[in-house]
């Protein structure tokens, strides 16, 4: 009998309306462990080159974890993939919330969604019972109505719903798919695959009880690390602050990104930091399903100008950054409202903000004018008009048709030099994080498989000196603290040692607030976590070696894709010395930059030149597709 | 006098502004110790307007600014 997972998906073709259950055995989960292992190895076994990544052929695959649904703070994640219409290539996003511990008391690990439904609809999980029900009158609602008729009708409350809104159903590039109206998979346009099958939500109630081989155990670190979460600055900074809570030191440190990364720190930081949420509009804080970090926020709004809906949460560091200083905006409370916005019509907010902040140095170059705009005047700056245009980009209007393409498809459209403005990894943008002063982070962003990601290993600032984060890595390897801007074979070595570890968390449903070294959870405590959870006797050295299995297979399909080592750069404004903020006249050099991404293809046994994965690096790492 | 602002994400100092003579020149490393915080590996030290090590002397009249050194997510 498994533990802690069932071993089984099931399979929707939305053409047919067939629903099948498919099972695997429990060498599959451990080789795999869910979440982007599940993504990558669907897509490698049934997408190809050709598949146009918003036609029926491609699949969307939600995947739980091994661990997701584990009762410990932060094991609650699951993760949405599939060819990405933003990049071209590999598609995956992860969410934390309930939907994803939800799937799995309703006793499945994931669903493969396949082929595109004659007219909308959604599908309904309770338990067993799986259903493809009518979303013609769901159509066109944003996400707070979508979610109230779906459980009315379905007479159930606690139905946990992950959907689309009006974005997704315009298969914007970077629409989102958004549960319980707060947690997004909010990256590479998975809400636009979504849409592209005329799928507005997949609803799920689950009552199973799943098993766990150890439950006492489990009950036992969840009680220890509740306690010493709170003790330690990390995680308890993230409880009071939330993830806002950086933005000062982030601003002085000067890699705050400030008006589309030309300056590193914004003057009006102060005023959307996670402080000042707290003391103003903040309504209360929130975790995701047996979470005591607690870093999600609620806020309310209520001005002559707009309410904002608790309902939808309260903006993360990503979306305060993109919709802040990013775009020169230091109104929280219109931060707030674009948060609500892109929550309710499923927008990535980190897109959103830098499409926006695209537009707005366009506009203040004379690239675009208010002829182009209908009449806004798009300075950095001007809150009023990067609300207006978050509503134009939902319904594609005006402007707002060619920036819901995202930025670099849009810099082509509009030439006369747009291109240098359009700050994008594989054509996704890139997120709040400045690599200028922590260039392990551009490593990451280059090499990822997604485009531009933050989220592919711990950053820089972490491992500076001697102490208790850098203890913490200690069993991985990484010995001794790193410059932040070191590029040599040390921070390569660092980089990829954590990347392992990172994208084994995107496998396993773990969010990484809570384990080392961003979060506090010992590495030896995951480990024995994972062992009463699973039975297995799993190690430290076989998570890593999955991790990495994992970005080999992703890196295999993005090369299908036509995606290589030409994509596995930065863009050039990276290279050019910040113009403001304390690390003004800081750049990356262009040269050691690219002899790091070459050194990091050879220590992860790929073609030095190509990229490509050697023979014998997949034979060692089991992978034949 | 030296003056230090200090982030509220360290919450084992109440105060978010402390002020006080230094008798000699210290380290901001020995200075986050005096002021009671507990752990400053955690700390980024920004120095009149300036982050720096914190191996770097403070001195009377200097303004000094801390805040946790990750952010973000
Ligand atoms: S730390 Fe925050 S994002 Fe992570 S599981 Fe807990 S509440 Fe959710």
């Amino acid at each position: 009998m498994p533990y802690g997972y069932w071993g089984k998906m099931l399979r929707i073709n939305l053409t047919t309306g067939n629903i099948k259950e498919e099972t695997f055995e429990e060498s599959f989960m451990r080789k795999y462990f869910g979440g982007k292992g599940f993504v990558s190895y669907y897509l490698l076994k049934e997408v190809d080159a050709e598949t146009d990544p918003l036609g029926p052929e491609n699949k969307l695959i939600f995947a739980t974890g091994v661990m997701t649904g584990v009762p410990v703070s932060g094991m609650c994640r699951y993760a949405v993939g599939g060819k990405s219409p933003l990049t071209g290539g590999y598609g995956q996003s992860e969410a934390g919330g309930w939907w994803g511990p939800e799937l799995k008391m309703a006793g499945y690990d994931g669903i493969i969604i396949e082929g595109k439904a004659e007219k909308p609809v959604y599908i309904y999980i309770k338990n067993e019972e799986v259903q493809i029900k009518d979303a013609t009158h769901l159509w066109g609602k944003n996400t707070d109505e979508a979610q109230r008729i779906i459980r009315e009708e379905n007479g159930d409350k606690r139905i946990r719903v992950a959907q689309i809104g009006p974005a997704g159903e315009r298969q914007i590039n970077y629409a989102c798919i958004v549960n319980e109206l707060k947690h997004a998979n909010g990256r590479t346009g998975m809400g636009a695959v979504m849409g592209s099958k005329n799928l507005k939500a997949i609803a799920v109630r689950g009552t199973k009880k799943l098993e766990f081989k150890d439950k006492q155990k489990i009950t036992e670190i969840a009680k220890w690390f509740s306690g010493y979460l709170m003790e330690n600055p990390l995680t308890y900074g993230l409880y009071n602050w939330g993830t806002a809570g950086g933005v000062m030191g982030l601003s002085k440190g000067g890699i705050l990104p400030t008006r589309n990364f030309k300056e590193g720190s914004f003057e009006g930081a102060e005023k959307i930091w996670g402080k000042t949420m707290a003391e103003t509009i903040l309504k209360k804080r929130e975790g995701c399903y047996a979470c005591a970090i607690r870093c999600k926020r609620v806020v309310e709004v209520k001005n002559d100008k707009y309410t904002v809906d608790p309902e939808f949460g309260g903006p993360e560091y990503e979306t305060v950054a993109a919709f802040g200083s990013l775009c020169g905006i230091d109104d929280l409370e219109m931060i707030s409202k674009a948060n609500e916005l892109c929550n309710k019509y499923t927008l990535d907010t980190i897109s959103t903000g830098m499409v926006i902040a695209f537009a707005m140095e366009c506009f203040e170059e004379g690239i675009l004018t208010e002829e182009d705009t209908g009449g806004l005047k798009l300075n950095f700056g001007n809150a009023e008009a990067a609300l207006k245009l978050v509503e134009m980009i939902a319904k594609k209007e005006g402007i707002g048709e060619i920036l819901a393409l995202g930025s670099q498809r849009a810099a082509e459209k509009i030439g006369k030099g747009a291109e240098k403005f359009a700050l994008t990894v594989k054509n996704q943008e890139l997120p709040m994080h400045e690599p200028r002063g922590k260039v392990g982070v551009g490593i990451g962003y280059a090499v990822s498989d997604t485009g531009a990601d933050h989220m592919q290993a711990g950053h820089d600032s972490l491992f500076t000196q001697e102490g208790e984060v850098l203890d913490s890595i200690k069993p991985l390897g990484i010995l001794k603290p790193i410059d932040p801007f070191d590029l040599t074979e040390k921070k390569v070595r660092e980089f990829m040692y954590l990347q392992f570890l990172w994208s084994f968390y995107n496998m396993a449903g773990i969010c990484d607030f809570s384990p080392v070294p961003r979060g506090s959870l010992p590495l030896d405590k995951l480990v024995e976590v994972m062992r009463a959870a699973t039975g297995w006797n799993v190690s430290l050295w076989e998570m890593l070696k999955a991790g990495e299995r994992g970005l080999n297979m992703s890196r295999l399909f993005n090369l299908r894709c036509g995606i290589d080592s030409k994509d596995d750069r930065l863009p050039e404004r990276l290279y050019q010395p910040l113009e403001g903020g304390s690390l003004k006249g800081v750049k990356i050099d262009k040269d050691d930059f690219n002899k790091a991404i070459k050194k990091y293809y050879a220590m992860m046994g790929w073609d030095e030149e190509t990229g490509i994965p050697r023979k014998e690096k997949l034979e060692e790492l089991d992978i034949k597709f | 006098m030296v003056t230090i602002k200090i982030s509220p994400y360290f919450t084992e100092v109440k105060k978010e502004i402390v002020e006080f003579e230094l008798k000699e020149e210290i380290t901001a490393d020995q200075l986050l110790k005096q002021i009671g915080i507990k752990k400053p590996e955690y700390v980024s030290v920004v120095l009149n307007g300036q982050v720096v090590s914190k191996d770097v002397k403070v001195k009377n009249k200097d303004n000094i600014e801390i805040y946790p050194i990750f952010g973000g997510g």
